[in-house]
């Protein structure tokens, strides 16, 4: 601008003010935010963790942003720790400590905050445990967690259509910032890349499918990118938890608590704002929302356990505190001791029944129990976790739907979803019994390989030697079931069912075998159970539904069906691609159902439960 | 700006098939569109989905291809 000569002095300081107000109101842009995990991804699948592997798209933004080579998931288990990533707390103080449980409704979380904030919110996800039933949609005004229907038994969904489906929602408007997070699910077990993206090496297959899924985060980066323009992106990517691949003879993960399956990567980039670099620093995975809503400058999650990294990521010190870890499918799973860890200053003690200690510097692997040796470290951490975890802990209801407990009233059935029980202190250490875990575990292939009778032996012999093994029992079950010895699958059941009235597929899997001998009205008090355990799943209702049908009750059979529709209409949530729930096409979206109305109710039966209830 | 477009419709298998082909040969950016939110685009790709489209010279690669085939499409360079 040019002064002309005899402007008045006053007038020249007047603009110049009015320019420079206008200076400070034009902030820059409220920045879009890209959250993406991926299911089940051990740093080491990384090229720039790694030094080989085939990432370009990942290394790329690990290059331009901070990255961290090994954060913390507090919990090796997909709704629990997605649950932390979201709501920046622990599972003991979010209360979801397995798949299968419900996402409390009053857990504050980070969507939820971005909604109220402007911000356009939209989810991709695939996988069973984290459909909608299971509650982390709340607060997304997006929700697309459609499966491939052929898959869905699995708990798989590569279907490359939903990160498309999340490109084009993106672009949708660019008027507002966005807030979408996009879940891959392809590194989970069973690992099928297609065979141009197979990596070399003993783990070529796991490591192929984190490339083709790097090949598929390149293009949403691309697309975000563009569609963003000149508003600055924030891109988050990490994992709820890594993959074991046979370290502790472990082959997945949930099991055990080793860095395995416990160590993820964790990178934000954000050009001109979070200064390029990596590191080991064990910053944690519920340190992801308070991070996040740091940097945008908006006000913290209340009550969350993670710290903000904003400070650290500005070039000023990183806040590094110690992690507690947690698994309890030892439990739920099988009925043995839940493990509990406690991470800090490069040693970790794990407080099973028989505890362990690891110098994690020199001992990455965990290979060397130190306990024995290391008494007064081994005392320091066990007393820290003892302390940090002496306060009551939460545990989510498996379902937490009002509507459908009232329902549920309403036909006369009583409660049975009182959270899932807290685990006894006196059970056997997970390691002492990996090698029923391994027999188990050929049960389940056989299973999945519809070998029903050779599964229904190795299930045999293992409840001959631990007969209140509740996985042996409901596998049992499903496989006698499957055999069409409906009689002994209600014997069995019956005894899961007692030993874990809180299991869903339990309860699902006697429903179905007592529909099969004709036992109607006991069926329906199943999937009355069902329901309340899982108050958003439509085919329970339906089958209850069926169920007081054919026990000749028909108008309590009418109530349950209405509740089927209700839940069938509101599946419009997830309606076609691109569209939010205000636009959504509801005749299209009422196509889509859990389980298409089958003519006999007894063809519900149930995929195998393992895989249902997923990890 | 990328110019390869690849229209689909939701539920579509063979949309899928076609995805999983595009990441075999490592294809550029290319855009997904999908049809059934546009009647013009419905009318004139409805029965073709999956097609591939490079809006530089409009040309276009029709389902069913192979990974030969679209990798071929995806890397020309039409001068
Ligand atoms: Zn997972």
């Amino acid at each position: 601008m040019k002064i002309r000569p005899g402007l008045p002095l006053a007038a020249i300081c007047a603009v110049l003010g009015l320019l420079a107000a206008a200076g400070c109101q034009r902030r820059e842009p409220a920045p879009n935010v890209l959250l993406i995990t991926v299911d089940t991804l051990r740093p080491d699948a990384l090229g720039f963790v790694a030094g080989r592997g085939d990432t370009p798209a990942i290394d790329a933004l690990a290059a331009g942003g901070r990255a961290f080579r090994g954060a913390v998931s507090p919990v090796p288990l997909t709704l629990p720790a997605h649950t932390s990533i979201l709501s920046g707390r622990l599972p003991r103080h979010h209360g979801v400590r397995d798949n299968g449980q419900t996402v409390p409704l009053d857990l504050p979380l980070l969507q939820d905050v971005l909604g109220r904030h402007g911000y356009r919110t939209g989810a991709f996800v695939s996988g069973f445990p984290l459909q909608t039933l299971f509650g982390l949609d709340r607060g997304f005004a997006h929700y697309d967690d459609r499966l491939d229907s052929g898959e869905e038994g699995l708990g798989r969904a590569p279907r490359r259509g939903h990160q498309r489906r999340g490109a084009a929602w993106i672009a949708q408007d660019r008027e507002r910032p966005w807030f979408g997070w996009v879940h891959f699910y392809d590194p989970h077990d069973p690992y099928e890349p297609p065979r141009e993206f197979w990596q070399p090496g003993p783990r070529g297959a796991y490591d192929g499918e984190v490339a083709y899924t790097d090949y598929w985060i390149g293009r949403l980066l691309e697309a975000a990118r563009e569609a963003s323009g000149s508003r600055p992106l924030l891109v988050v990517l990490t994992a709820d938890h890594g993959e074991a691949l046979g370290e502790h003879r472990e082959v997945t993960h949930g099991y055990f608590v080793y860095d395995s399956t416990m160590l993820v990567p964790l990178i934000f980039h954000w050009p001109g704002r979070i200064a390029p670099g990596q590191g080991d620093e064990a910053v944690q995975l519920i340190d992801v929302a308070p991070t996040i809503l740091d940097l945008l400058g908006l006000d913290p999650l209340p009550q969350t356990d993670g710290l903000s990294l904003a400070q650290g990521l500005a070039g000023g010190e990183l806040a590094v505190h110690p992690a507690l870890i947690e698994t309890w499918l030892p439990w739920t799973y099988y009925g043995w001791a839940p493990l509990t860890a406690w991470r800090d200053q490069g040693w970790k003690y794990i407080d099973a029944p028989k505890p362990e200690l690891y110098a994690l510097g020199p001992d990455p692997h965990e290979t060397q129990n130190r306990i024995a040796e290391e008494v007064a470290t081994g005392d320091r951490l066990h007393l820290a976790l003892t302390r940090y975890t002496e306060a009551p802990a939460r545990v989510a209801a498996t379902g937490e739907d009002p509507k459908a407990i009232d329902r549920l009233r309403s036909l006369g059935y009583v409660g049975v979803g009182s959270p899932v029980e807290a685990p006894p202190a006196d059970r056997p250490d997970p390691k002492d019994r990996i090698e029923i875990k391994e027999r188990l575990q050929v049960a389940e292939s056989l299973l999945r390989q519809h070998r029903f009778a050779d599964a229904q032996s190795v299930l045999t012999e293992v409840l001959a030697g631990e007969s209140d093994n509740r996985y042996a029992l409901l596998r049992s079950g499903v496989a006698l079931l499957r055999l069409g010895r409906a009689g002994e699958a209600v014997e069995v059941l019956r005894r899961s069912v007692s030993i874990e009235p809180h299991r869903a597929e339990a309860r699902f899997a006697l429903g179905d075998a007592l529909m099969r001998q004709g036992d109607y009205l006991d069926a329906a008090e199943q999937w009355a159970a069902l329901s309340e355990l899982q108050p958003r799943r439509a085919e329970a209702w339906y089958n209850l539904a069926e169920a007081l049908e054919r026990a000749g009750d028909p108008a309590r059979a009418q109530s349950a069906r209405a509740e089927y529709d209700r839940l069938k209409a509101g599946e419009s949530k997830s309606g076609p691609s691109g569209t939010d729930q205000s636009k959504a096409d509801p005749d299209k979206a009422g196509d889509r159902s859990a389980v298409p109305p089958a003519a006999d109710a007894a063809t519900a039966t149930p995929a195998p439960a393992a895989g249902r209830t997923g990890r | 700006m990328t110019h390869l477009t690849l229209y689909v419709t939701d539920d579509c298998c063979l949309c899928d098939s076609a995805l999983a082909l595009l990441a075999a040969a490592r294809a550029p950016e290319f855009r997904s569109v999908f049809i059934d939110q546009d009647p013009a685009l419905a009318a004139t790709y409805g029965w073709r989905v999956p097609v591939l489209h490079d809006a530089r010279d409009a040309q276009e690669l029709d389902w069913p291809f192979d990974l030969a085939a679209v990798s071929a499409f995806v890397h020309r360079d039409p001068g």
